[in-house]
Protein backbone atom coordinates (compact mmCIF):
# COMPACT_ATOMS: atom_id res chain seq x y z
CA UNK A 1 0.00 0.00 0.00
CA UNK A 2 1.62 3.18 -1.36
CA UNK A 3 1.05 6.23 0.82
CA UNK A 4 -1.21 8.67 -0.58
CA UNK A 5 -1.18 12.10 0.69
CA UNK A 6 -4.56 12.52 2.44
CA UNK A 7 -3.09 9.38 4.70
CA UNK A 8 -0.21 11.75 5.84
CA UNK A 9 -1.84 14.67 8.24
CA UNK A 10 -0.61 17.65 9.31
CA UNK A 11 0.67 16.48 12.80
CA UNK A 12 2.64 13.48 11.64
CA UNK A 13 6.36 14.43 10.93
CA UNK A 14 8.25 13.62 7.62
CA UNK A 15 10.68 11.16 9.28
CA UNK A 16 7.86 9.09 9.83
CA UNK A 17 6.19 6.06 7.79
CA UNK A 18 2.83 6.55 9.80
CA UNK A 19 0.74 7.71 12.45
CA UNK A 20 1.31 4.69 14.49
CA UNK A 21 4.98 4.68 13.93
CA UNK A 22 5.08 8.03 15.32
CA UNK A 23 3.23 7.42 17.94
CA UNK A 24 4.93 4.23 19.21
CA UNK A 25 8.80 6.18 18.63
CA UNK A 26 7.16 8.98 21.08
CA UNK A 27 5.64 7.18 23.48
CA UNK A 28 8.66 4.98 24.26
CA UNK A 29 10.66 8.22 24.30
CA UNK A 30 8.21 9.31 26.93
CA UNK A 31 8.94 6.02 28.60
CA UNK A 32 12.37 6.47 28.88
CA UNK A 33 12.26 9.54 30.46
CA UNK A 34 10.31 8.49 33.03
CA UNK A 35 12.22 5.65 34.17
CA UNK A 36 15.31 8.52 33.90
CA UNK A 37 13.32 10.71 36.60
CA UNK A 38 12.62 7.50 38.72
CA UNK A 39 16.19 7.20 38.83
CA UNK A 40 16.72 10.74 39.48
CA UNK A 41 14.80 10.61 42.34
CA UNK A 42 16.40 7.42 43.53
CA UNK A 43 19.47 9.30 44.69
CA UNK A 44 17.36 11.25 46.95
CA UNK A 45 15.16 8.56 48.44
CA UNK A 46 18.70 6.55 48.92
CA UNK A 47 19.91 10.11 50.64
CA UNK A 48 16.74 9.51 52.91
CA UNK A 49 17.50 5.44 53.50
CA UNK A 50 20.70 6.26 54.71
CA UNK A 51 20.00 8.90 56.78
CA UNK A 52 17.64 6.79 58.12
CA UNK A 53 19.77 4.14 58.81
CA UNK A 54 22.32 6.73 60.60
CA UNK A 55 20.43 8.86 62.84
CA UNK A 56 17.04 6.85 63.33
CA UNK A 57 16.35 8.75 66.21
CA UNK A 58 16.39 12.10 65.20
CA UNK A 59 14.21 11.20 62.17
CA UNK A 60 11.63 10.31 64.13
CA UNK A 61 11.50 13.18 66.84
CA UNK A 62 12.06 15.56 63.56
CA UNK A 63 9.34 14.37 61.31
CA UNK A 64 7.10 15.10 64.36
CA UNK A 65 7.36 18.80 63.24
CA UNK A 66 5.99 17.71 59.98
CA UNK A 67 1.79 18.58 59.34
CA UNK A 68 0.07 15.16 58.96
CA UNK A 69 -3.40 17.54 58.16
CA UNK A 70 -0.68 19.39 55.24
CA UNK A 71 0.56 16.66 53.85
CA UNK A 72 -2.54 14.78 54.05
CA UNK A 73 -4.54 17.19 52.13
CA UNK A 74 -1.77 17.18 49.31
CA UNK A 75 -2.18 13.85 48.58
CA UNK A 76 -5.97 14.17 48.45
CA UNK A 77 -5.36 17.11 45.80
CA UNK A 78 -2.51 14.70 44.05
CA UNK A 79 -4.86 12.34 43.44
CA UNK A 80 -7.56 14.04 42.27
CA UNK A 81 -5.55 16.06 39.79
CA UNK A 82 -4.52 12.39 38.87
CA UNK A 83 -7.81 11.61 38.57
CA UNK A 84 -8.98 14.73 36.08
CA UNK A 85 -5.69 14.10 34.34
CA UNK A 86 -6.88 10.85 33.11
CA UNK A 87 -10.20 12.17 32.62
CA UNK A 88 -8.79 14.33 30.24
CA UNK A 89 -6.45 12.12 27.92
CA UNK A 90 -9.76 10.28 27.85
CA UNK A 91 -11.69 13.50 26.78
CA UNK A 92 -9.01 13.90 24.14
CA UNK A 93 -9.59 9.91 22.87
CA UNK A 94 -12.88 10.17 22.69
CA UNK A 95 -13.02 13.86 21.03
CA UNK A 96 -14.84 15.23 23.79
CA UNK A 97 -13.16 18.87 23.62
CA UNK A 98 -15.03 20.82 26.24
CA UNK A 99 -14.42 18.19 28.34
CA UNK A 100 -11.06 18.20 27.80
CA UNK A 101 -10.79 22.21 28.46
CA UNK A 102 -12.36 21.51 31.69
CA UNK A 103 -10.28 18.53 33.42
CA UNK A 104 -7.15 20.20 32.34
CA UNK A 105 -8.44 23.59 34.11
CA UNK A 106 -9.37 21.47 37.24
CA UNK A 107 -6.05 19.76 36.98
CA UNK A 108 -4.29 23.12 37.08
CA UNK A 109 -6.26 24.04 39.68
CA UNK A 110 -5.40 21.47 41.93
CA UNK A 111 -2.26 21.60 41.18
CA UNK A 112 -2.01 24.94 42.18
CA UNK A 113 -3.83 24.41 45.46
CA UNK A 114 -1.28 21.93 46.17
CA UNK A 115 1.33 24.34 45.92
CA UNK A 116 -0.53 26.64 48.03
CA UNK A 117 -0.12 24.50 50.82
CA UNK A 118 3.42 23.65 50.13
CA UNK A 119 3.75 27.59 50.52
CA UNK A 120 2.33 27.03 53.86
CA UNK A 121 3.73 24.47 54.76
CA UNK A 122 7.44 25.99 54.25
CA UNK A 123 6.45 29.56 55.84
CA UNK A 124 5.85 27.45 58.82
CA UNK A 125 9.33 25.60 58.73
CA UNK A 126 10.98 29.24 58.08
CA UNK A 127 9.22 30.97 60.93
CA UNK A 128 10.37 27.98 63.16
CA UNK A 129 14.10 27.39 61.81
CA UNK A 130 13.32 24.01 61.12
CA UNK A 131 16.02 25.16 58.53
CA UNK A 132 18.59 22.78 56.57
CA UNK A 133 22.43 22.43 57.62
CA UNK A 134 23.48 25.16 59.61
CA UNK A 135 20.73 27.70 59.50
CA UNK A 136 18.72 24.93 61.58
CA UNK A 137 17.91 27.05 64.95
CA UNK A 138 14.77 25.33 66.96
CA UNK A 139 14.49 27.25 69.76
CA UNK A 140 15.21 24.73 72.71
CA UNK A 141 13.97 24.53 76.36
CA UNK A 142 16.47 24.27 79.05
CA UNK A 143 16.39 22.28 82.60
CA UNK A 144 14.35 24.79 84.10
CA UNK A 145 11.55 24.93 81.05
CA UNK A 146 12.64 28.30 79.68
CA UNK A 147 13.01 28.80 76.20
CA UNK A 148 16.55 29.32 74.84
CA UNK A 149 17.32 30.58 71.09
CA UNK A 150 18.46 27.33 69.20
CA UNK A 151 22.10 26.51 67.15
CA UNK A 152 22.81 29.53 65.03
CA UNK A 153 21.50 31.81 67.39
CA UNK A 154 18.00 31.21 67.32
CA UNK A 155 16.96 33.55 64.20
CA UNK A 156 15.60 32.99 61.22
CA UNK A 157 17.21 34.78 57.65
CA UNK A 158 15.68 37.98 59.58
CA UNK A 159 13.53 37.64 62.53
CA UNK A 160 13.38 35.21 65.75
CA UNK A 161 12.50 32.22 65.34
CA UNK A 162 9.34 31.10 66.24
CA UNK A 163 8.43 28.56 69.05
CA UNK A 164 6.47 25.72 66.65
CA UNK A 165 2.71 24.27 67.57
CA UNK A 166 4.76 21.12 68.54
CA UNK A 167 6.65 23.14 71.21
CA UNK A 168 10.50 23.42 71.73
CA UNK A 169 13.03 21.17 71.52
CA UNK A 170 13.01 19.16 74.70
CA UNK A 171 16.78 17.41 74.16
CA UNK A 172 15.04 14.71 71.31
CA UNK A 173 16.35 16.88 68.35
CA UNK A 174 20.10 16.60 67.97
CA UNK A 175 21.01 20.06 66.17
CA UNK A 176 23.07 18.66 63.75
CA UNK A 177 21.32 15.94 62.34
CA UNK A 178 18.08 17.55 62.82
CA UNK A 179 19.57 20.01 60.56
CA UNK A 180 20.73 17.10 58.01
CA UNK A 181 16.90 16.27 58.28
CA UNK A 182 15.71 19.24 57.14
CA UNK A 183 17.71 19.13 54.43
CA UNK A 184 16.67 16.06 52.91
CA UNK A 185 13.18 17.34 53.49
CA UNK A 186 13.76 20.39 51.49
CA UNK A 187 15.46 18.78 49.17
CA UNK A 188 13.04 15.73 48.53
CA UNK A 189 10.06 17.94 48.77
CA UNK A 190 11.50 21.11 46.98
CA UNK A 191 12.38 18.69 44.21
CA UNK A 192 8.90 17.06 44.09
CA UNK A 193 7.47 20.36 43.83
CA UNK A 194 9.72 22.19 40.91
CA UNK A 195 8.08 19.02 39.00
CA UNK A 196 4.98 20.13 39.68
CA UNK A 197 5.48 23.55 39.14
CA UNK A 198 6.73 22.39 35.50
CA UNK A 199 3.35 20.34 35.24
CA UNK A 200 1.31 23.10 36.08
CA UNK A 201 3.06 25.42 33.09
CA UNK A 202 2.88 22.11 30.38
CA UNK A 203 -0.68 22.04 31.58
CA UNK A 204 -1.41 25.34 30.62
CA UNK A 205 0.78 24.73 27.58
CA UNK A 206 -1.58 21.39 26.53
CA UNK A 207 -4.59 23.41 27.62
CA UNK A 208 -3.79 26.59 25.26
CA UNK A 209 -3.13 24.06 22.70
CA UNK A 210 -6.30 21.97 22.91
CA UNK A 211 -8.69 24.84 23.03
CA UNK A 212 -6.85 26.08 19.12
CA UNK A 213 -8.46 22.58 18.49
CA UNK A 214 -4.37 20.77 17.84
CA UNK A 215 -6.08 17.48 19.52
CA UNK A 216 -8.56 14.93 18.77
CA UNK A 217 -8.98 11.47 18.89
CA UNK A 218 -6.78 11.02 16.05
CA UNK A 219 -3.85 13.04 17.67
CA UNK A 220 -3.38 13.52 21.36
CA UNK A 221 0.42 12.57 22.25
CA UNK A 222 1.16 15.61 23.98
CA UNK A 223 -2.03 15.63 26.46
CA UNK A 224 -1.34 11.69 27.10
CA UNK A 225 2.91 12.07 27.42
CA UNK A 226 1.78 15.38 29.84
CA UNK A 227 -0.34 12.72 31.25
CA UNK A 228 2.61 10.60 31.97
CA UNK A 229 4.54 13.25 34.07
CA UNK A 230 2.17 14.40 36.11
CA UNK A 231 1.07 10.52 37.17
CA UNK A 232 4.70 10.44 37.52
CA UNK A 233 4.84 13.52 39.87
CA UNK A 234 2.04 12.21 42.16
CA UNK A 235 3.74 8.30 42.10
CA UNK A 236 6.41 10.03 43.66
CA UNK A 237 4.58 12.01 46.48
CA UNK A 238 3.01 8.68 47.21
CA UNK A 239 5.93 7.52 48.48
CA UNK A 240 6.95 10.91 49.99
CA UNK A 241 4.65 11.55 52.19
CA UNK A 242 4.60 8.21 54.14
CA UNK A 243 8.56 8.12 54.35
CA UNK A 244 8.33 12.05 55.30
CA UNK A 245 5.06 13.06 57.44
CA UNK A 246 4.23 9.45 58.73
CA UNK A 247 7.24 7.97 59.86
CA UNK A 248 6.14 6.32 63.81
CA UNK B 1 -16.05 9.83 15.99
CA UNK B 2 -16.51 6.23 17.20
CA UNK B 3 -14.77 4.45 14.94
CA UNK B 4 -11.77 6.76 14.82
CA UNK B 5 -10.61 4.91 17.59
CA UNK B 6 -11.58 1.57 17.17
CA UNK B 7 -9.48 1.89 13.97
CA UNK B 8 -6.60 3.09 15.98
CA UNK B 9 -6.74 -0.05 18.45
CA UNK B 10 -6.46 2.68 21.52
CA UNK B 11 -8.06 1.32 24.34
CA UNK B 12 -10.49 3.62 25.98
CA UNK B 13 -10.60 3.10 29.94
CA UNK B 14 -14.48 2.83 31.40
CA UNK B 15 -15.09 5.66 33.79
CA UNK B 16 -16.05 3.49 36.59
CA UNK B 17 -12.88 2.12 36.30
CA UNK B 18 -11.38 5.78 36.69
CA UNK B 19 -13.90 6.01 39.54
CA UNK B 20 -12.97 3.00 41.20
CA UNK B 21 -9.06 3.43 40.84
CA UNK B 22 -9.29 6.77 42.91
CA UNK B 23 -11.89 5.36 45.41
CA UNK B 24 -8.90 2.61 46.33
CA UNK B 25 -6.61 5.42 46.42
CA UNK B 26 -8.20 7.69 48.96
CA UNK B 27 -8.77 4.62 50.80
CA UNK B 28 -5.14 3.19 51.00
CA UNK B 29 -4.17 7.14 51.84
CA UNK B 30 -6.70 7.02 54.75
CA UNK B 31 -5.14 3.25 55.56
CA UNK B 32 -1.86 4.56 55.81
CA UNK B 33 -2.39 7.68 58.13
CA UNK B 34 -4.37 5.27 60.67
CA UNK B 35 -1.49 2.76 60.26
CA UNK B 36 0.76 5.76 61.43
CA UNK B 37 -1.25 6.89 64.68
CA UNK B 38 -1.58 2.92 65.38
CA UNK B 39 1.47 3.12 66.41
CA UNK B 40 2.76 -0.66 65.01
CA UNK B 41 6.64 -0.31 66.25
CA UNK B 42 9.15 -1.42 63.78
CA UNK B 43 6.46 -2.70 61.37
CA UNK B 44 5.35 0.45 60.51
CA UNK B 45 7.59 1.10 57.50
CA UNK B 46 7.08 -2.16 55.68
CA UNK B 47 2.88 -1.48 55.87
CA UNK B 48 3.64 2.07 54.79
CA UNK B 49 5.75 0.87 52.03
CA UNK B 50 3.31 -1.80 51.68
CA UNK B 51 0.81 0.65 51.30
CA UNK B 52 2.43 2.96 48.79
CA UNK B 53 3.33 0.34 46.44
CA UNK B 54 -0.44 -0.79 46.01
CA UNK B 55 -1.10 2.82 45.36
CA UNK B 56 1.67 3.15 42.89
CA UNK B 57 1.08 0.16 40.93
CA UNK B 58 -2.85 1.63 41.19
CA UNK B 59 -1.90 4.51 39.42
CA UNK B 60 0.62 3.19 36.79
CA UNK B 61 -1.59 0.45 35.93
CA UNK B 62 -4.50 2.36 35.26
CA UNK B 63 -3.97 6.06 35.18
CA UNK B 64 -1.08 5.91 33.25
CA UNK B 65 -2.34 3.46 31.12
CA UNK B 66 0.21 0.63 31.57
CA UNK B 67 -1.90 -2.06 31.15
CA UNK B 68 -2.59 -1.65 27.50
CA UNK B 69 0.39 0.26 26.63
CA UNK B 70 3.24 -1.66 24.27
CA UNK B 71 4.70 -4.64 26.96
CA UNK B 72 8.17 -2.82 25.45
CA UNK B 73 6.85 0.26 27.68
CA UNK B 74 6.09 -1.59 30.38
CA UNK B 75 9.58 -3.12 30.18
CA UNK B 76 11.69 0.05 30.39
CA UNK B 77 9.91 1.37 33.28
CA UNK B 78 10.33 -1.38 35.42
CA UNK B 79 13.66 -1.52 33.93
CA UNK B 80 14.44 1.60 36.23
CA UNK B 81 12.73 -0.55 39.57
CA UNK B 82 15.46 -3.01 38.72
CA UNK B 83 18.47 -0.69 38.62
CA UNK B 84 16.85 1.66 41.68
CA UNK B 85 17.11 -1.94 43.58
CA UNK B 86 20.53 -2.67 42.51
CA UNK B 87 21.02 0.94 43.76
CA UNK B 88 19.58 0.60 46.99
CA UNK B 89 20.88 -3.67 47.55
CA UNK B 90 24.98 -2.33 47.11
CA UNK B 91 24.53 0.58 49.18
CA UNK B 92 22.52 -1.43 51.89
CA UNK B 93 25.27 -3.79 51.82
CA UNK B 94 27.96 -1.20 52.34
CA UNK B 95 26.23 0.58 55.08
CA UNK B 96 25.13 -2.44 56.66
CA UNK B 97 28.77 -4.15 56.08
CA UNK B 98 31.56 -1.47 56.23
CA UNK B 99 34.12 -0.93 58.68
CA UNK B 100 35.28 1.82 60.27
CA UNK B 101 38.33 3.54 59.08
CA UNK B 102 41.63 3.17 61.44
CA UNK B 103 42.86 6.85 62.12
CA UNK B 104 46.80 5.40 62.56
CA UNK B 105 46.29 3.50 59.19
CA UNK B 106 44.30 5.28 57.70
CA UNK B 107 42.10 2.09 56.21
CA UNK B 108 39.44 0.72 56.54
CA UNK B 109 38.53 -1.65 59.25
CA UNK B 110 36.21 -4.83 58.56
CA UNK B 111 33.88 -5.10 61.34
CA UNK B 112 35.57 -8.33 63.27
CA UNK B 113 38.08 -6.66 63.85
CA UNK B 114 36.86 -3.37 64.88
CA UNK B 115 36.60 -5.27 68.58
CA UNK B 116 40.29 -5.98 68.76
CA UNK B 117 41.08 -2.62 67.84
CA UNK B 118 38.41 -0.24 70.35
CA UNK B 119 40.19 -2.63 73.20
CA UNK B 120 43.73 -1.72 72.05
CA UNK B 121 42.57 1.86 71.62
CA UNK B 122 41.12 2.03 75.16
CA UNK B 123 44.11 0.19 76.64
CA UNK B 124 46.14 2.99 75.04
CA UNK B 125 43.73 5.76 76.42
CA UNK B 126 44.19 4.68 79.62
CA UNK B 127 47.62 4.27 79.66
CA UNK B 128 48.17 7.89 78.30
CA UNK B 129 45.80 8.96 81.31
CA UNK B 130 47.94 7.27 83.68
CA UNK B 131 50.64 9.30 82.33
CA UNK B 132 49.16 12.24 82.52
CA UNK B 133 48.50 11.84 85.96
CA UNK B 134 51.41 11.01 86.51
CA UNK B 135 53.78 13.81 85.13
CA UNK B 136 50.71 16.14 86.56
CA UNK B 137 51.53 14.81 90.35
CA UNK B 138 55.44 15.01 88.89
CA UNK B 139 54.89 19.16 88.30
CA UNK B 140 52.96 19.46 91.35
CA UNK B 141 55.45 18.05 93.49
CA UNK B 142 58.38 19.88 91.48
CA UNK B 143 56.25 23.32 90.80
CA UNK B 144 56.93 25.25 94.53
CA UNK B 145 60.82 24.93 93.75
CA UNK B 146 60.86 25.00 89.81
CA UNK B 147 59.26 28.54 89.67
CA UNK B 148 61.94 31.37 89.01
Amino acid sequence: MGQSHDSHPEFLQHHFHTAAQQKAASKLGMWAFLAQELLFFSGLFMAYSVYRFWYPDTLLAASEYLSVFYGGINTVFLLTSSLTMALAVRAAQTGNMPQLKWQLIFTIAFACLFMVVKYIEYSHKFHDCLLPGDYYGLPEKDTEGNFVPGPNGGRTFSEQCEIPIKGANDGTLEPKSAGIFFGIYFVMTGTHGLHVLIGIFLLYWILRRGMKGDFGPEYYSPVEYVGLYWHLVDLIWIFLFPLLYLIK
Amino acid sequence: MGHDHEHHGEHVTPLPLYFAVYGALLVLTVITVLVSIADLGSAAIYVAMAVALTKGTLVATYFMHLKWDDKFNVFVFTSALLFMSIFFIVTALDLGFRGQINPETDTFVLRNEQAAIAAEEARKNAAAAAAAAEAAETAAVTAPTGTP
